[in-house]
Formats: C-alpha cells, structure tokens, sequence
C-alpha cells in the first residue's frame, strides 16, 4: 500500500523540460607592435684615445619592447621571426639581439629563443604562442636588447650604417 | 484490489487533464564576438561579457491551473564548452494570464544566476502563465580562450506541487 502511494505521489508530482541552445563563436586574434614606438635608435663605435688599441661599442640598447595579443585555435602555435629587410649592418660587424621575458599578460605567451644575430633571413625570437596577450606598454611582453659585435676587424670602415628590422607574427 | 485499480484510473486521467508543460519561444541564442574589439597589441577584450536580447526567450507554463503551485528550475548540458566562460541567466518579466488568481514569484527583473548542471530555482507561481522573459549572458571572452565555436543547452525544468 505505502508503495502503492509513493506511485502516485510521483504520478502527481511529474516533471517536463523545455531547452534551448547557446552558443558563443570566438575569433582568430593576431596583433604585434613595438613599444614604445617605431623610432630609431642608435649603436656607435668609439674611437680609441690611445694608439694601438681597438674601438670600443659604446653599449647596448634595451628601450624596445615587443607586446602582442594572439587568440588560436586548438592546437595551433605562433612564432616571432626578426630580418633585417631594408640597409645592411656596417661590414665586419654583426647585429647581436637577446631577447628576454614575457613580463606582464597572461595565456601562453611563448618562449625567448636568445641570444642571436640578425641578418636578412627571418630568425625566430620568440616561440610556442597560443592564446596570450603581454600588456600594452614598455615593460611589457618581451625587451628586445640590440648590440653590436666585431666579427671582422680587417673590414671596418668609418661612416654609418642604416637598416630596417621588421617583426612578424605567423603561425607554425 | 478493484478499489485500487478504480483509483489508479481516476489518478491517470487527473494526471493527462493537468498535463503541466513549459515551453520555450524565442529560439536560439549564438552569438559571435568581433576580433576588431581588440584596437591595440597586448590588449585582451576590454568587454569579457557577451549580453543577450532582454527578452531573448519566452517561458509560457500551461496545464498547471489544477495544481497548488509550480516551480521552474534551469540548468546547462554542456556540448562543446570551456570552463574559462560561464554562463548566466535572470528573469526580465513577469510575463501575462488570462487565468484568475495567477501569480507569479519573484516579480519584475532578478540578479543573473550562474547556470550550472545542477538545476537550480528561478521562477515560480500558480496557475498558467505566458511570455515569462529570460536574459542570458556569457561571461570570461578572453584570447585565451581557443577558438572556435562553443555550445551549451539551456534546460528548463518545470515541476507542479
């Protein structure tokens, strides 16, 4: 009888369900810049004030930053390459870059492949990017730090050289 | 055991005359986000909340005059989700009846509820009721979030006392 009872409680007491769909559709989002700005800059040899010895690199240059935002589909990694495409580097010296971070932002935001030089065949920097952003600002995303090295003494000539970096974001 | 056989009876012809149903009008609810949002390197959307029409959908209630009260409960299915995104609802209205003594509880707009795949309790009343709108929102859009398209369902649970 309580069985009984207990049926047709449930009898009574039953339950329908109505549904509806949702769905959100999200883009490939794939932006790059240098902050804080494109402006040039600038890496001198000094002179040696004594006689015999070698010219001297007057430092490095640390005041860029690259920062991007990148959305990928599942599975799918970016890279940043770096190539000189415009101007040459002064003959007997190379352009040393050493890369370093990510600072700020979240997702995944690669790894720094540094140190290396660049000449005007794309070399990768920065790897292994999926879905990340840096920040917008300098001291965000990766510092680019700009050197120069001798490679050939014999080569050097007085003068100034002027050349063109350009950074691009591509998927693997 | 003739007497309970006659009550059985009597009890399944009350159950299909107070047949209690929900329906949802409205459609679908798919949204797409812009990449555009997104002006400057670095930046992740500035907006992380993807908002619905007021009145998105509609819940009409029927069959429910011969009961005491009913209650709607919601909750999600996930089909192709991810758990960086939420997704929120909340009862813009109190909708309409032509009944009598209908009510409706909580009245007017509620706060968005966190939808989950526990039903959890929304609205309820006594006797029919049409039109009852619903708000959605998704919440957590970020470019960390793979891309593609996700999908859930939305059910909507409907249980007479």
């Amino acid at each position: 009888m309580k069985t009984l009872i207990f049926i047709l409680l449930c009898l009574i007491n039953t339950k329908l369900i109505a549904q509806v769909s949702t769905s959100i559709s999200l883009p490939s989002v794939v932006l790059l810049d240098i902050e804080p700005n494109n402006a040039p800059i600038t890496l001198n040899y000094l002179p040696p004030t004594e006689a015999g010895n070698s010219i001297s690199v007057a430092g490095s240059d640390n005041t860029k930053w690259i920062n991007f935002s990148s959305a990928v589909e599942p599975n799918i990694t970016r890279k940043i390459t770096a190539q000189i495409t415009s101007g040459s580097v002064s003959s007997g010296l190379r352009l040393k870059l050493e890369v370093s971070g990510p600072s700020g932002g979240g997702g995944n935001r690669g790894n720094a492949v540094s140190p290396l030089y660049l000449s005007t065949a794309a070399s990768t920097i920065v790897n292994g990017i999926e879905g990340a952003f840096t920040g917008n600002s300098s001291g965000s995303g990766y510092n680019l730090v700009f050197s120069l090295e001798i490679q050939d003494y014999s080569l050097l000539r007085s003068g100034s050289n002027t050349f063109s970096i350009t950074y691009t974001i591509a998927d693997n | 055991m003739k007497y309970i056989i006659k009550l059985l009876c009597l009890l399944f012809s009350f159950n299909c005359c107070y047949a209690q149903t929900v329906n949802i009008t409205g459609g679908s609810w798919a949204t797409s986000i812009t990449s555009g949002l997104i002006s400057e390197a670095g930046n992740d959307y500035t907006n992380t909340v993807a908002t619905s029409g007021v009145s998105q959908n509609q819940a009409d209630i029927r069959g429910v005059n011969g009961f005491s009260s009913w209650q709607v409960s919601v909750s999600k299915v996930d089909v192709d989700w991810n758990s960086g995104l939420s997704v929120w609802i909340r009862k813009t209205g109190d909708g309409d009846s032509g009944v009598a003594g209908s009510s409706i509880t909580p009245t007017g707009s509620t706060a968005f509820m966190q939808l989950t795949s526990t039903p959890q309790y929304i609205f309820g009343g006594v006797k029919n009721r049409n039109n009852v709108p619903f708000q959605y929102e998704i919440r957590g859009i970020s470019v960390t979030i793979p891309v593609k398209t996700y999908s859930t369902t939305i059910m909507y649970t409907i249980s007479a006392l």
